[in-house]
């Protein structure tokens, strides 16, 4: 049987498969080559979806306060993500072979940045829907009362929606890992261990640049007064037992 | 003959050629949306396809609006056409995201003017039902002087056809390749809510009011609730 011409080769080779499907099927033929051995572009397409889904998401969510908030939210937001994947980049190259999944510093890196990315398309495709939420809710400046209820229900709404992105975002590296790494058990272990460190990190990051929805009694500000002024869990383990000694 | 070359490793193979009837021409496709909804989503046939759907989309929102607005009539016979066709395209356009995004997660293999297809199929159809229901929607609003039961009986239509508007899309998306049918239920639900809360949000609908838009914002369960309570003004 004759062989193509070489010219035909060449040109379906440039031909790539769409990325955002593929990430979001968690397509592992496509996406493994791709984490493997990330290119220019692949960096920069995961970063632009990061920024721009959580972006997104965050300009929705920081509407309810208004004036410049949105703008804020939506720049802090992506932060929390690239902040975290950065800050934990060398610990997670580390944990990876040490559990059993031989890649490097480059494709570990990739590889979070791609639940990430998933993380933020999905978030991305609520933001239209969170805004329609808030625009029918109580603003900022009604009552007390009808204040709080929105309050609350903004904060129920974002618990489902990052709750559903987060678990999605995850599912999808657990196969990613368990393609790179021929072992569920492996799969497991560096999942496991890299959420660990990602939630230790991201927790402390999200305190410090809160506020994302604001507050009535204060201003709107980019950073709080004293950002690196307590943590989250110290602020969990006070409630926690706030709740128990008022009982 | 020309060899086939072989497929390239990490790229999609060439597609398979299509058991699915090419689309049909615009004049069946009321027959179409009922009888072979498969049919809309092959990639191959014109691209008439979506501006029809919407055109099927306008018409049956425009006269159903009619039928509405004749409960209260004053500015509302006008209004009440408008606020639907608003209303629907605007749900449309805020659920679109999240339609590609779930379709694509739950394993469909969706392109620009197929999510169109499928968005526009789901209305198209929801629609053409409430077009059919128009008679007795109004028969009923012409002897009722209950919004609660003429409100009611509104919804039930609504979700009544919306039921088969969706199960269309449910059954295109199966012809694209989705594997996990809950991706879609889910989208359902999404799109049902935002319905409910853009038709509360674009309120009232029955009632004569000195505006167009209520300006108190309200969820639609509060709204609901309110209606239903109020009592009738007495027959007509």
């Amino acid at each position: 049987m004759p062989r193509p011409p070489d010219r035909i080769d060449l040109r379906l080779k440039t031909v790539q498969p769409p990325l955002i499907p593929a990430l979001l099927r968690g397509d592992v033929e496509q996406l493994a080559p791709r984490i493997l051995s990330p290119d220019r572009w692949f960096w920069f397409f995961l970063v632009a979806l990061s920024v721009g889904g959580a972006g997104a998401y965050g300009v929705a969510i920081g509407s309810w306060r208004g004036g410049w908030q949105p703008l804020f939210t939506g720049i802090k937001l992506p932060a929390i993500l690239l902040l975290t994947a950065t800050g934990n980049a060398f610990l997670n190259s580390l944990l990876a072979p040490l559990l059993g999944l031989q890649i490097g510093f480059r494709q570990s890196l990739a590889a979070v940045l791609a639940s990430f990315a998933i993380s933020s398309l999905i978030l991305a495709a609520a933001a239209p829907l969170v805004a329609f939420q808030i625009f029918n809710l109580p603003s900022i400046e009604a009552a007390w009362s009808a204040r709080g209820r929105a309050f609350d229900t903004i904060q129920f709404t974002q618990v489902l929606v990052i709750a559903f992105a987060g678990i999605s975002g995850n599912f999808r590296l657990f196969q990613l890992l368990r393609h790179l790494g021929g072992s569920t058990d492996i799969a497991q272990r560096v999942l496991i261990a890299w959420l660990a460190g990602n939630f230790l990190l991201g927790t402390q990051v999200t305190w410090i640049l809160r506020p994302y929805f604001g507050s009535h009694a204060l201003p709107v500000e980019f950073l709080r007064d004293h950002p690196f002024q307590g943590n989250f869990f110290e602020t969990v383990w006070y409630s926690a037992r706030e709740v128990v000694s008022s009982r | 003959m020309t060899p086939t070359p072989p497929p390239i490793p990490g790229q999609y193979p060439d597609p398979a050629p299509s058991p699915i009837q090419p689309p049909p021409p615009p004049k069946h496709l009321i027959g179409q949306l009922l009888r072979n909804p498969r049919a809309l989503v092959d990639g191959t046939g014109p691209d008439a396809g979506i501006p029809a759907l919407i055109g099927l989309t306008l018409l049956g929102a425009i006269i159903y609006g009619l039928v509405i607005g004749s409960f209260a009539r004053g500015d509302l016979l006008w209004l009440a056409p408008l606020k639907l066709v608003g209303g629907l395209l605007l749900s449309g356009i805020i659920c679109t995201p999240s339609l590609y995004v779930l379709s694509v997660m739950g394993g469909a293999d969706l392109r620009p003017r197929q999510l169109g297809i499928v968005l526009g199929g789901c209305l198209a159809l929801t629609t053409l039902l409430m077009l059919s229901f128009a008679p007795v929607a109004w028969v009923f609003s012409e002897s009722s002087s209950s919004p609660g039961f003429v409100g009611f009986m509104h919804w039930s239509l609504w979700l009544l056809s919306a039921t088969f508007g969706l199960r269309l899309g449910r059954a295109c998306l199966q012809a694209l390749g989705a594997r996990y049918p809950g991706s879609f239920i889910a989208w359902s639900i999404i799109f049902l809510l935002v319905t409910f809360q853009m038709a509360t949000a674009l309120r009232p609908w029955l009632g004569n009011s000195e505006k167009p838009f209520a300006s108190e914002k309200m969820s639609f369960l509060s709204h609901w609730s309110q209606v239903l309570s109020e009592k009738p003004a007495g027959a007509k």
